[in-house]
């Protein structure tokens, strides 16, 4: 290949220093980027992939350390380099975006301003800077730039922010920029914005681009090489055409295989990988994969396969003792997979929400009219015990406050909602305790919705306690079926959340929710805050519990994709609004309102051509 | 935890991030095994067995008087003697005695009060308001000034100083109290208690208090020195302990005259001070690195 090499890392090892010593977190990492390139950096937490990137820029965290390899940019020792000339790459010849773009931008200078700080530092005249500040703004789609330059970070939602973040980052013309996790955190539609943005930036200055991500279909609609990463080691590495349509390393082929997609028939049950990411203090001997893996042998659990070029024609790397060949096609789906055969079944109708309205209501102060903010506007839904009804919608549209009404949290402020035939607004005391036993919250950050200071035992025995369920005797024989329900092992009842994995977590936060028998469960984004690996298994057991309990859930989800395996019905919000609503099938088959069809376009393995023509034909922005 | 260095850059795939901060029982017993929570531990607990036990081993009371004043340290008086012939080194452990009383019940009684008056909070509004307007005027006001208030209205001595100590640090842990409060009631762990119907009171008492205990305990090491402070600002304007009682902080006011003929009579109170508020510093620091941040 006769393309200019930007970035060249070989052999990279680095050590985390923790309280019992060093322990490697990142080994034996090496890859390439050419000019015009785009490499994808795939891995879940605790893969080392972050790191790998930060140490590109010297930017490691004080514990961790490069302790060997090289890293040569553009033709120079990046670890030998002096701290002055590294910071002096940065910003200039070297971007970097990251995930969260309001922790990184000043909130006390406008964007103005601090675009133009990276020019100036890096040699730009003052006035020549002003000009190109708003240029900038111009190149990365922000509308009206001249005016918005003077405005502050907070006036700018998520996804603009993270284009302001894109265009400080690209400032300089950079050679190279590194983005970690840049669309993470923000809606599907403005991701697609935001990817297309990064590609077109590619293709029009030059660079070459590393895309951290956990999302295998980022890597697919815009990379051109991808590097899959697990437990701190490359498992495979290869372009983007040859490791997505042949995987050699079943930790990719499984990835790929669990991560749910418009372009899988609906309901179908998730192959899900077993276990999680191991810990960096206690990875597995051998292949690090090998825990979770369906096809290991006794190789695997002694020996650590290298990483060896398995390519036909292209270089295609995989470290897996099974790769010689390539990998047996996927398994067939397991048995009872096809649930289809109930989808039939109506149900009993459990939740009835009539013409809804919830807002937000400011008192009056001083100088201040006391106003009223709508966020719920008019909804109405109803759901079925044994099935699922998914409400879908993009940050904002407010389906979480939807659901923390449901639940009685917050009150409606006209409207009726009626759960199993009773309601809270007119609840007596009695009545409200059996509305808090039929309906039940699952909550998206299993982190912070589980008491940090009880052990999992209590947290699921109090709710017995409280509703008398269980007596004294047993509540413990209770509190051990629970656990075991959501597939946990009785060993972790004397743990500390803490002391647990993210889906361990959701699981416990499930088993709560079972512990009061109810028959409805408003689940707010139970899977977005997992691991994608883990991800479908907690998609699977709500299905499973779903059909076992014969449960009424209401699933809210940004992501289409998710709610396609799990649900029956779907309900589209938007701005407050049900903007549409019908059978999960005709819903993904013919959308009918325009929004819908453009969160379909925008999610991953979608069969709907995207509203705006291909990414290169560059949007209104650039005229 | 072991990966806390990934948390930060790998939050979203990582299950977002993790504010609230690994607990586990033995989070106080690491406060104590670090250098500087042993260190801290130790100088207190030095202080308070030196004044315990020291008067057993003196042949002279705080209160017998000798026949010579301002006697320089020797072999009979091991600090030399005051004005009046009184033993020093008896006086400063007796000092060093009261002011330890003092501050541990003023303190403690100041902790419970304010914590509990800080979680009105949730109660209602208005209780909030009027409390918060209480905390106000009570932290608005200098503590020596609110100190001659109380002395002016009962008798200075012990117990116008502990009451002195206990509204200035009231506040403190209220506000202290009521900010972690309102914390916490955004987490949704108190959502998903009150989904599953649990009385108010209980997840107030069970879940919400047991979370919020550490920041109390952290700033009670800090109070506690400050209460050290006040007590020898207050014997400054002579609205402390009352003679013939002594006290660090009357120590240190009346040595103060006699500095050149004997430093000890005001160095040595000052070097017991000294030993007691570094020493709450280093273990507020160390509780404060130990339970809170980890």
């Amino acid at each position: 290949m006769t393309e200019q090499v930007v970035l060249d890392v070989r052999n990279l090892g680095l050590e985390l220093s923790l309280e019992s010593g060093g322990v490697p977190v990142v080994s034996g990492v090496t890859f390439s980027v050419p000019a015009g390139q785009i490499l994808g950096v795939v891995g879940e937490s605790g893969s080392g992939k972050s790191l790998t990137a930060l140490s590109i820029g010297r930017m490691l965290p004080r514990a961790a350390t490069v302790v060997s390899g090289s890293i040569h940019f553009q033709g120079r020792d990046m670890l030998e380099m002096p701290d002055a000339e590294v910071a002096a790459l940065r910003g200039a010849e070297l971007g970097m975006v990251f995930q969260d773009p309001l922790a990184f931008l000043n909130p006390l200078m406008t964007v103005g301003q601090q675009i133009r700080e990276v020019l100036v530092l890096h040699g730009m005249p003052k006035d020549k800077a002003e000009v190109r500040a708003v240029e900038l703004l111009e190149l990365v789609g922000v509308r009206d730039p001249e005016k918005r330059k003077d405005d502050y970070p907070h006036t700018f939602s998520g996804g603009m922010r993270q284009r302001v973040m894109i265009a400080i980052a690209v400032a300089n013309n950079p050679a190279l920029l590194l983005a970690d996790e840049p669309t993470s955190a923000l809606d599907v539609t403005v991701q697609e914005g935001i990817l297309r943005l990064l590609a077109r930036l590619r293709s029009e200055l030059g660079m070459a681009l590393v895309l951290i991500t956990h999302d295998m279909s980022l890597v697919e609609e815009i990379c051109d090489s991808v590097m899959v990463m697990y437990a701190g080691r490359v498992v495979e590495q290869g372009s983007v055409r040859d490791v997505i349509r042949e995987p050699r390393h079943p930790y990719t082929r499984e990835l790929m295989r669990s991560t749910p997609r418009l372009d899988r028939p609906t309901r179908e049950r998730l192959p899900a990988i077993a276990g999680k990411p191991p810990d960096v203090t206690s990875r597995p001997d051998g292949c690090r994969f090998h825990p979770r893996c369906p096809l290991t042998m006794d190789r695997c659990r002694t020996d650590e396969p290298a990483l060896v070029d398995r390519g036909t024609d292209t270089p295609h790397h995989a470290a897996c003792w099974a790769a010689a060949e390539p990998l047996p096609a996927s398994t067939p789906p397991t048995p009872g997979s096809s649930r289809t055969s109930q989808t039939g079944s109506e149900g009993t109708p459990i939740l009835d929400v009539q013409d809804v309205y919830v807002s937000y209501q400011r008192k009056a102060r001083l100088w201040r009219q006391p106003d009223e903010r709508p966020v719920v506007e008019g909804v109405s839904l109803r759901a079925h015990s044994g099935r699922a009804l998914g409400l879908v919608g993009e940050s904002g549209c407010g389906k979480s406050t939807l659901a923390r009404t449901i639940v009685g949290l917050l009150s409606p402020s006209s409207g009726r909602i009626s759960i199993d035939g009773l309601q809270w607004t007119h609840a007596s005391r009695e009545e409200r305790n059996r509305l808090r036993r039929t309906v039940q919250l699952v909550f998206q950050d299993p982190y912070l919705s589980l008491n940090p200071r009880q052990t999992v035992r209590q947290i699921l025995t109090e709710p017995l306690v409280v509703h008398g369920l269980a007596s004294r005797e047993r509540r413990q024989s209770r509190v051990g079926d629970l656990i075991s329900h959501v597939g946990l092992p009785v060993s972790l009842l004397d743990r500390y959340p803490y002391q647990l994995s993210g889906g361990q977590r959701q699981r416990v936060g499930i088993a709560r929710a079972l512990a009061v028998e109810p028959q409805l469960i408003v689940a707010d984004e139970p899977v977005s805050a997992l691991d994608v690996s883990v991800q479908a298994q907690i998609i699977n057991l709500l299905a499973d519990l779903r059909d076992e309990l014969d449960l009424g859930y209401v699933v809210i989800a940004h992501d289409l994709s998710v709610v396609r395996h799990l649900c029956d019905e779907v309900a589209v919000m938007r701005a407050g609004k049900i903007v549409e609503h019908g059978p999960t099938s005709e819903i993904f088959s013919a959308p009918q309102h325009p929004y819908t069809l453009s969160l379909l376009a925008a999610s991953p393995g979608s069969p709907w051509a995207r509203p705006e023509p291909a990414i290169d034909a560059v949007d209104e922005v650039t005229e | 935890m072991s990966t806390t260095a990934f948390t930060g850059a790998e939050s979203v795939d990582g299950g977002g991030q993790a504010p609230v901060v690994p607990r586990s029982r033995g989070r106080y017993w690491r406060a104590v095994r670090s250098p500087r929570g042993a260190i801290g531990l130790a100088l207190v607990a030095f202080v308070i067995l030196v004044s315990v036990i020291g008067p057993f081993l003196l042949s002279y009371g705080p209160f017998e008087q000798g026949p010579n004043s301002l006697q320089q340290p020797g072999s009979d008086h091991l600090m030399g003697t005051d004005e009046v012939g009184r033993d020093l080194l008896a006086r400063v452990l007796a000092g060093t005695r009261v002011d330890l009383i003092i501050t541990l019940v003023a303190v403690p009684v100041a902790a419970v009060i304010g914590t509990l008056l800080g979680l009105v909070a949730v109660v209602s509004r208005v209780a909030d308001a009027v409390v918060q307007r209480m905390f106000d005027v009570l932290i608005g006001v200098p503590a020596v000034i609110l100190g001659i208030g109380v002395a002016i209205a009962i008798a200075p001595g012990m117990e116008s100083v502990m009451i002195a100590i206990a509204l200035v640090t009231m506040p403190i842990f209220g506000r202290q109290a009521r900010g972690a409060l309102l914390g916490q009631l955004s987490l949704d762990y108190v959502a998903a208690a009150e989904v599953l119907g649990y009385p108010r009171r209980r997840i107030m008492m069970r879940h919400i208090l047991p979370n919020i205990v550490d920041v109390i305990f952290v700033r009670f090491a800090v109070e506690m020195a400050h209460a050290i402070m006040i007590e020898g600002g207050l014997s400054v304007v002579g609205l402390g302990i009352q003679s013939p009682q002594p006290s660090l902080g009357s120590m240190i006011k009346d040595g103060s005259s006699y500095l050149f003929e004997t430093p000890l009579y005001a160095l040595a109170p000052i070097f017991v001070v000294l030993l007691l508020v570094v020493g709450y510093f280093m273990v507020s620091d160390a509780l404060n690195q130990a339970v809170l941040r980890t």
